[in-house]
C-alpha cells in the first residue's frame, strides 16, 4: 500500500500547486492578437442604410434601470453594437464605429449546448449543424449582417449570386452569380479537385438539385427547373408563385456545397468546406469547433477575426459559469433571473433582449378531432388562461403576455396592445364556463395534455394551465414526455387531445408567409393542428398572389384575426430571448428569433464580429 | 487459476451478450427515433415519403431480428456499425472517449483512496471519539449529497468567487497535461468524494473486526508499535472487503460519470452514452452498453484475482 501511496503524492503536490495557481490568475478572456488590415480595404458590405427603427413595447427589467436609447444615426458607420429593434442594456453605451476603428483578430468564443450531428446541410435541418456549418458555406442570398439588420422585416442582400431578376408573373427567376468567388484552400483537406477551384453556376444547380432530394426539399418545393444559362447564370422557374421561394434561398438551410467534393466522397457528413468567411479547422465531438479566417473570402476586408470557435456545453448552469469565468463571450437565456445574476458579477455585460415577433408556444388542439373542432371549446380554454398572472408567477412579468403565431410584423406597424386580442384572449372563467355550456360540455370534460419540459418554465406552464382547466370544469391528464417521445408525438402528429405545442416557421427568412402559409394551410405539411379552414385557406391564397404591400398587410391583419377569433392554437404568456456577451465584442447581433442568420442558426455574421480591446473596457 | 481466469472471461462475455442483447431489445421498445429527433429542433417541411426515405436510408426501417443478428456479426468482426446520429464508426467514437472516463476513474479513484483509507483507519482506530464522530459525519456526507448537486454548486462558487472554473474546451493529457490536470481534478475530486464515503465506512467496519482478532492482540503483545500493527498486520486483512467494494463501485461509478461529464462538458464515456440515448442512436448506445459492460466485468475479475495477492490462503477453483 505504502508503494501505492507514495508516488502518487510526489505526482500531485506539485500538480496541485500548479492547478491552484492556475486557478488564482484572474480571468481573462482570449485576448484578440492584432493583425495588419488586408489593403486595400474595402467596405465588408454595403454601407447599411439607417433604417427607423419599428417602435418596440418598452418594458423595464426591475433592477437594470431604463435600457440604453438608441443612439442617432451618424455619417457613413460600417457597423453599430445595437440593435435599434430591441432592447439593449449596457453599462457601456453601444457606439458606433467606422472600419479605422476596428480591431483585427482575435479568438472569439462562445457556445453550442450540443454537438451537430454532422457537416452535411443537406441531410439534417439540426440547428446545430446548421449554426456548425454558417461560418463555412455561402448561399445565393443572405440576410444582412450585424447590428444593424432588421429582424421584424429581414432584408436580403446578394452573396454568392450579385444580382437577380425576376420575371413579371413570377415564375422565373435568373440569377446572375458572381465571377470572383473560389472554393477554401484549407491545410486541414486535401481535396486538390476542389479547393482553391472556381464556384460555377453547375454548383448552384447541383446544390438545388441535392437539396430536393433531401432533408432541405421543403427549400425547392415549388421549383420545376433549374438551368445554368452560361458558367454564371443560373435560371429557376417554378410551377406557382412563391413568396418564400428567394427567403427560402436565403435561409441558413440553402447553402451552396461544391458538386465536386460530395461526387468525390460521397456526402459531406465528416467534410465542411465552401466559400465562407471561415475555414473549418477542428472539430472535437463534443468538446469544441474551431474555424480560421479564410484569407481568401469573397467579400473585401473580413472577417476581422482571426478565429471563431464554438465550445460545446451541455449544461446551462456551466454554460453561465463559463460566460462568467471569460471563457466564453457570448451566451444566452431565457431567464431574467440569471441576466440578474450576471449583471451582479459583471456589471459591464452588454444584455440584449428581445421579443419574437411572433409567439411559439400555445396550447395546441387536435383540431380534427370533436370536441376541439369547436370554436368555442378552444375559446373556452382560452378563456381560462390568465396569462398576466402566467407571465408574472413564470418570468417575473418580463416575458411576453399577449403574442400569437402569426407575426405582427407583417399586420401591424407595432405589437397590437392587449385589448386587440379580443374575448379569447381575456382572462374570463365565467365566460368560458358559458361557453363550454353552449357547446354542450356545462357538466365538463376531460382531456390528456402532453409536454415536453424544454425548460422549467414549461413545468410551472402545464402545472397552471392545469389548475386554471380545473376551474372551468376541464380536467386534464398532465404527461411530461421524453424528447423522443415527444417529437414522434407531436411532430408525428399522434396527440390525442391537447400538448403545450410550439411553432416553428418553415424557413424563417419569409415572416408572414413562413409562419402562416406553410403552417395553417389545410393539409400543408407543417400543420401540425389539423387546421382547416376555407375562409382561413382563401385568405393564405391570397398572400401568395397579392403584390401590393399595402393590401397585403391587410390580408395578414384578417389572417391574424381570424386566429385570435378561431383560436385555432391558444398561445400563453411566453419568455422573451436575452443574449448576453462581454463588452469588447463589438459588432454582434443578439439572438433574433428566426432570421436564422445568428450564432446557433448559422453564424456567417460572425464575419463581421470584432473584438475591441477588453482593457478598455475594465 | 488459469482455469479459473478463462472460466471468469467466458462468463464476462456472456454476461456482455446479455446486456448488449438487453440494450438492443429496450432501447427499441422506447418511442421515438433518431429522424424525428434531428428534424424536431427545426421541423422543416417533410412528407411522409420524405420521412420514409430517409427513415430506410438510415435502416431504420427494418424488422427487430435482422438488425440484432446483423450487428451481432459485426460485433464478431469488431465493427460496432456506424452511429445513426453522426455516422461516424461506433468503436471509434468509443475509442476517442474511452481515455477520459478512464482517466475519471483512475483519479477518482486515487482522491477515494486517499480520502476513504486514512479517514477508515483513523475513525476505526479512534472508534467512538469525537474524531470519529466528526469523519462519520464526513462519509454521511458524501453518501447523502449527490455527485451533481456538488458539481453545480462547485461551479457555482468557484465562478462567483474567482471567476474560473475547470476549462471548458477540453485537452487531453497528451495533449496539454497542465490543462487537462485543470480540467480534470473537480471532477474527480467529486466523483473520488462520493465514492470514497462507501470506502471509508467499509474500512472502518472491517478494520473494527480486524482489530479485535487474537492475532492483532499478540503483535502488540510483541512489542510492535501501533503504527506497524495497523499497516502491516490489520490493514492488509482488512482490505478484502474494501477491494470489493471498490470493485462494485465501479458499476455505480459509470453512472456518475454520465453526470459529471456532461456539467463539466468532458467528452468521456458517460456523455457519449447519455447522448446516444437522448439522440435515440441505437447503434452507439449499444456498442458503448457492451463495452461499459466489459469494463465492469474485467474490473471485478481484477478485483477477485487480487483477494489472492492479499490473502494467500485463498485458492482459485
Amino acid at each position: 500500500m505504502a508503494r501505492f501511496v507514495r508516488p502518487a503524492g510526489f505526482v500531485w503536490v506539485p500538480l496541485l500547486f500548479l492547478l491552484v495557481a492556475g486557478a488564482c490568475r484572474p480571468a481573462q478572456a482570449p485576448t484578440p492578437t492584432p493583425t495588419p488590415p488586408p489593403t486595400p480595404t474595402a467596405p465588408a458590405q454595403p454601407a447599411p442604410t439607417p433604417i427607423a427603427p419599428t417602435p418596440t413595447p418598452v418594458l423595464t427589467l426591475p433592477g437594470l434601470g431604463a435600457p440604453t436609447p438608441t443612439p442617432a444615426p451618424q455619417a457613413t458607420p460600417v457597423g453599430a453594437d445595437i440593435v435599434p429593434y430591441a432592447q439593449v442594456y449596457s453599462a457601456n453605451p453601444p457606439k458606433r464605429f467606422t472600419e479605422a476603428e476596428v480591431r483585427r483578430g482575435g479568438t472569439f468564443v462562445t457556445d453550442f449546448s450540443g454537438d451537430p450531428p454532422h457537416f452535411d446541410p443537406d441531410l439534417t435541418t439540426s440547428y446545430f449543424m446548421l449554426g456548425a456549418v454558417g461560418p463555412v458555406y455561402s448561399r445565393l442570398l443572405r440576410p444582412v449582417w450585424g447590428a444593424m439588420a432588421n429582424p421584424y422585416a429581414p432584408e436580403i442582400v446578394p452573396d454568392l449570386a450579385e444580382r437577380w431578376e425576376a420575371s413579371s408573373d413570377g415564375l422565373t427567376y435568373t440569377f446572375s452569380l458572381r465571377k470572383d468567388v473560389t472554393w477554401q484552400e484549407t491545410p486541414y483537406y486535401d481535396f486538390p479537385e476542389v479547393e482553391g477551384k472556381p464556384f460555377t453556376c453547375d454548383d448552384a444547380r447541383f446544390s438545388l438539385e441535392r437539396d430536393a432530394k433531401n432533408a432541405t426539399a421543403f427549400l425547392v418545393a415549388s421549383v420545376e427547373t433549374i438551368t445554368c444559362l452560361d458558367a454564371y447564370t443560373l435560371r429557376v422557374t417554378l410551377k406557382r408563385r412563391d413568396p418564400g421561394f428567394l427567403p427560402n434561398l436565403a435561409s441558413s438551410y440553402a447553402y451552396i456545397i461544391p458538386k465536386a467534393l460530395v461526387e468525390k466522397v460521397g456526402d459531406l457528413r465528416q467534410v465542411a468546406l465552401g466559400t465562407g468567411p471561415f475555414l473549418l479547422k477542428e472539430y472535437k465531438p463534443k468538446t469544441s469547433i474551431t474555424y480560421e479566417r479564410n484569407p481568401k473570402y469573397f467579400v473585401t476586408g473580413v472577417p476581422y477575426l482571426d478565429t471563431y470557435r464554438i465550445v460545446i456545453i451541455p449544461e446551462e448552469s456551466t454554460q453561465v459559469a463559463a460566460f462568467r469565468a471569460g471563457q466564453i463571450h457570448y451566451t444566452g437565456t431565457n431567464l431574467p433571473s440569471v441576466v440578474r445574476d450576471i449583471l451582479r458579477t459583471h456589471p459591464k455585460t452588454v444584455v440584449h433582449r428581445f421579443h419574437i415577433p411572433a409567439a411559439s408556444f400555445h396550447i395546441a388542439f387536435r383540431l380534427d378531432k370533436a370536441p376541439w373542432n369547436n370554436a368555442d371549446v378552444r375559446r373556452a380554454i382560452s378563456m381560462a388562461i390568465n396569462r398576466e398572472e402566467m407571465n408574472r408567477l413564470v418570468y417575473g412579468g418580463e416575458g411576453q403576455t399577449y403574442n400569437i403565431g402569426v407575426p405582427w410584423p407583417s399586420a401591424f406597424d407595432t405589437l397590437p396592445p392587449p385589448e386587440a386580442f379580443g374575448p379569447y384572449y381575456k382572462y374570463n372563467p365565467q365566460g368560458a364556463k358559458d361557453l363550454l355550456a353552449k357547446a354542450g360540455f356545462g357538466a365538463g370534460l376531460t382531456a390528456d395534455y402532453v409536454y415536453y419540459a424544454y425548460g422549467d418554465d414549461r413545468i410551472q406552464q402545464s402545472e397552471m394551465i392545469q389548475q386554471y382547466l380545473a376551474q372551468i370544469g376541464v380536467k386534464i391528464s398532465v404527461q411530461r414526455l421524453d424528447y423522443g417521445v415527444w417529437t414522434q408525438q407531436y411532430l408525428g402528429q399522434q396527440w390525442k387531445d391537447l400538448a403545450l405545442g410550439f411553432t416553428v416557421p418553415a424557413g424563417g427568412m419569409a415572416l408572414g408567409y413562413d409562419w402562416t402559409y406553410e403552417l395553417m394551410k389545410c393539409k400543408a405539411s407543417k400543420n401540425t393542428w389539423f387546421i382547416c379552414d376555407p375562409e382561413l385557406d382563401a385568405l393564405l391564397e391570397k398572400t401568395v398572389t397579392e403584390t401590393d404591400p399595402l393590401k397585403l398587410k391587410q390580408v395578414y391583419r384578417q389572417i391574424w384575426e381570424r386566429e385570435v377569433n378561431q383560436v385555432y392554437r391558444a398561445y400563453i404568456a411566453q419568455e422573451v430571448r436575452y443574449s448576453l456577451w462581454h463588452p469588447w465584442v463589438r459588432n454582434t447581433q443578439g439572438w433574433t428569433g428566426y432570421r436564422f442568420d445568428q450564432f446557433t442558426y448559422g453564424g456567417s455574421h460572425v464575419a463581421t464580429v470584432w473584438l475591441d480591446d477588453p482593457a478598455k473596457y475594465r | 487459476m488459469t482455469a479459473y481466469i478463462v472460466r471468469r472471461l467466458l462468463i464476462g462475455v456472456l454476461t456482455a451478450f446479455l446486456v448488449a442483447l438487453f440494450a438492443f431489445g429496450v432501447v427499441r421498445i422506447v418511442p421515438g427515433d433518431a429522424l424525428m429527433l434531428q428534424i424536431a429542433e427545426t421541423s422543416p417541411r417533410l412528407t411522409p415519403a420524405d420521412l420514409a426515405r430517409i427513415r430506410a436510408e438510415m435502416g431504420l426501417d427494418k424488422p427487430f431480428v435482422p438488425q440484432f443478428l446483423s450487428w451481432l456479426g459485426g460485433v464478431f468482426r469488431g465493427d460496432l456499425g456506424n452511429s445513426l446520429w453522426t455516422g461516424r464508426p461506433v468503436l471509434k467514437e468509443i475509442a476517442r472517449t474511452l481515455p477520459l472516463t478512464l482517466e475519471l476513474a483512475v483519479l477518482g479513484l486515487v482522491v477515494a483512496t486517499l480520502i476513504s483509507l486514512p479517514i477508515g483507519i483513523l475513525s476505526a482506530v479512534k472508534r467512538n471519539t469525537l474524531l470519529d464522530y466528526a469523519l462519520r459525519f464526513v462519509a454521511i456526507l458524501g453518501l447523502s449529497i449527490p455527485e451533481f448537486a456538488l458539481a453545480i454548486v462547485a461551479i457555482l462558487v468557484l465562478s462567483l468567487t474567482v471567476h474560473w472554473i475547470p476549462p471548458t474546451d477540453y485537452r487531453s493529457l497528451v495533449e496539454d497535461p497542465l490543462t487537462n490536470l485543470q480540467q480534470m481534478l473537480l471532477p474527480a475530486l467529486i466523483v473520488g468524494f462520493a465514492m470514497s464515503a462507501v470506502s471509508m465506512r467499509m474500512t472502518r467496519s472491517a478494520m473494527l473486526e480486524v482489530l479485535r482478532e487474537d492475532y492483532i492482540r499478540t503483535a502488540r503483545a510483541k512489542g510492535l508499535p501501533d503504527r506497524l500493527v495497523i499497516m502491516r498486520h490489520a490493514l492488509k486483512n482488512a482490505f478484502i472487503p474494501v477491494i470489493t467494494i471498490i470493485g462494485l463501485q465501479a458499476r455505480r461509478f459509470m453512472g456518475a460519470t454520465v453526470i459529471i461529464e456532461t456539467i463539466f462538458a468532458l467528452p468521456g464515456l458517460g456523455r457519449l452514452t447519455l447522448d446516444a440515448l437522448l439522440n435515440r442512436d441505437f447503434v452507439q448506445l449499444q456498442g458503448n452498453l457492451l463495452v461499459i459492460a466489459l469494463l465492469v466485468v474485467l474490473v471485478n475479475l481484477v478485483v477477485d484475482l487480487s483477494y489472492g495477492w492479499l490473502n494467500p490462503r485463498i485458492r482459485y477453483g
